[in-house]
């Protein structure tokens, strides 16, 4: 088929320029979509990449510094840790230390007493043996606890005016001991008539009283005493609590 | 052939053919080259692209080796602590160091024991030096260096003393409150006789015989 274009020549050219257009528009758009393509993957790869992998030196430096400082720290809490353990083992000896010159001087205090709730007799020690011992507590004492503990080993002499009351001398002195500082406030275990096995009075003529000798071995746990000093303390903070509104009031 | 010599057929299909092939060559290296470089930050908005699972990618490297610097960081930052701790730790090490003697000291010791006798005051009671003998044992129990030896001893003094109840009792107190650690760990009293003065209408009593075990630990250093 023959065409006859009848347009201006102007007009003509250009239809002419325009019709020539999709194959390099597509040429075009071809190069595009691959100059993004191959763009991107240049990136990845020229930049990004050694990006990357200058990041891993850099980073692999940082972490050599790093690992010598906390090497140094390391070795400092090392140290701090030895100490420690050290200082723990030389605190358990020191802590293992027992203080007996307030219980001896409360014990004098308790026999030396002018009375007892039962009147008539007097007590006193014709011996005394104190040592360490190594039985198990009781009470008042978690599994694995330190224990140190100490056997309190006396010999009592009491002296009473009537040989009949021997028996109430006996029991108004355990009754009273319970009662006493020297009992409470030293950390002595259980009851204090525990270890009391029976006695055989005896009158003496030359100094008309009944006598009983026996020995009594009680048991004194430090950490009853540590115990009982915090009753005492809770008992004191209480009264004072107690207290305190009451002057408040007034 | 020239391409306008083409039939427009074929360079419809050039056209449509080489971008597919550029791209599909370039993609496929891009997939790997995204698997090489892992979760890049700076690509997170290209995030949707399928890249190759690469099990050791370098930003799994970087992050990696990232966990790891804070990790040793974490440590870094407890240095002032563990510097206070240790400072802290040198000084109750030296207190205790002061109130236990070292192997040298352990004569020094007995004869404090003797001159706390000769302290006692008159007006408070009496008490008299009879003898000490000492008796040393390797501790057994905790506080061992390393090469399971142990650090320290245990050293007894056993002290012979004749003295009264209240001369007894101020002695103790001192003991226990001397600076260097003393421990009573043992005591037997056996009461003095009493005597009467039938002459003189007067009671006398003789000082109790004491025997006393004192313990105190030695040191075998002072290191550290």
């Amino acid at each position: 088929m023959i065409r006859i274009n009848l347009l201006p020549p102007e007009f003509r050219k250009r239809q002419r320029t325009s019709a020539s257009n999709p194959d390099a528009l597509g040429i075009l758009a071809g190069a595009l979509v691959a100059a993004v393509v191959i763009g991107f993957w240049g990136y990845v790869q020229f930049v990004r990449i050694p990006h990357a992998e200058q990041l891993i030196e850099q980073r692999k430096k940082e972490l050599v510094v790093a690992k010598r400082e906390a090497d140094e720290v390391r070795a400092l809490e090392a140290k701090v840790e030895s100490f420690k353990a050290r200082l723990k083992s030389l605190d358990d000896l020191v802590k293992q230390k027992v203080p007996w010159a307030g219980t001896v001087s409360d014990f004098a205090d308790m026999l030396g007493r002018d009375r007892w709730s039962t009147p008539g007799f007097q007590v006193s020690c014709t011996g005394l043996r104190i040592s360490k011992t190594t039985a198990a507590a009781t009470r008042g004492r978690s599994a694995g606890e330190a224990s140190i503990r100490f056997q309190f080993q006396w010999d009592m002499e009491l002296v009473g005016a009537e040989f009949n009351l021997a028996g109430k001398y006996i029991n108004g002195f355990f009754l009273d001991v319970k009662k006493t500082d020297f009992w409470f406030n030293n950390g002595f275990e259980g009851d204090p008539v525990a270890p009391y096995k029976g006695d055989r009075p005896e009158w003496q003529e030359d100094i008309e009283r009944v006598v009983i000798n026996h020995s009594l071995q009680w048991e004194r746990d430090q950490n009853l005493e540590a115990a009982n000093r915090k009753i005492l303390v809770e008992r004191a903070e209480a009264a004072a609590a107690a207290q305190a509104p009451a002057k408040g009031d007034g | 052939m020239r391409w306008g010599e083409l039939p427009a057929k074929q360079r419809k299909i050039i056209l449509i053919v080489w971008p597919l092939v550029v791209v599909a060559v370039f993609g496929y290296m891009s997939y790997g080259a995204l698997g090489t470089l892992g979760d890049d930050p700076k690509l997170q908005s290209v995030s949707f692209i399928p890249r190759a699972k690469a099990k050791k990618n370098l930003w799994s490297q970087i992050k990696g080796l990232e966990q790891q610097i804070q990790a040793e960081k974490a440590v870094v930052s407890r240095k002032a602590m563990a510097e206070e701790e240790l400072a802290d730790a040198k000084l109750r090490m030296a207190e205790l160091q002061s109130r236990l003697p070292n192997q040298k000291q352990k004569e020094e010791m007995r004869l404090r024991l003797q001159e706390m006798v000769n302290d006692v005051p008159r007006d408070v009671g009496e008490v008299r030096f009879v003898g000490v003998s000492i008796q040393e044992a390797a501790d057994a129990g905790a506080g061992r260096r390393r090469g399971g030896k142990s650090d320290h001893s245990t050293v007894t003094y056993r002290l012979e003393l004749n003295a009264d109840m209240n001369g007894l009792i101020w002695y103790l107190d001192r003991v226990e409150k001397n600076p260097r650690f003393m421990s009573v760990n043992a005591l037997t009293v056996t009461p003095g006789s009493i005597e009467v003065d039938r002459d003189n209408l007067e009671i006398t009593t003789k000082l109790h015989k004491v025997d006393l075990d004192v313990v105190t630990y030695v040191l075998h250093d002072k290191e550290g």
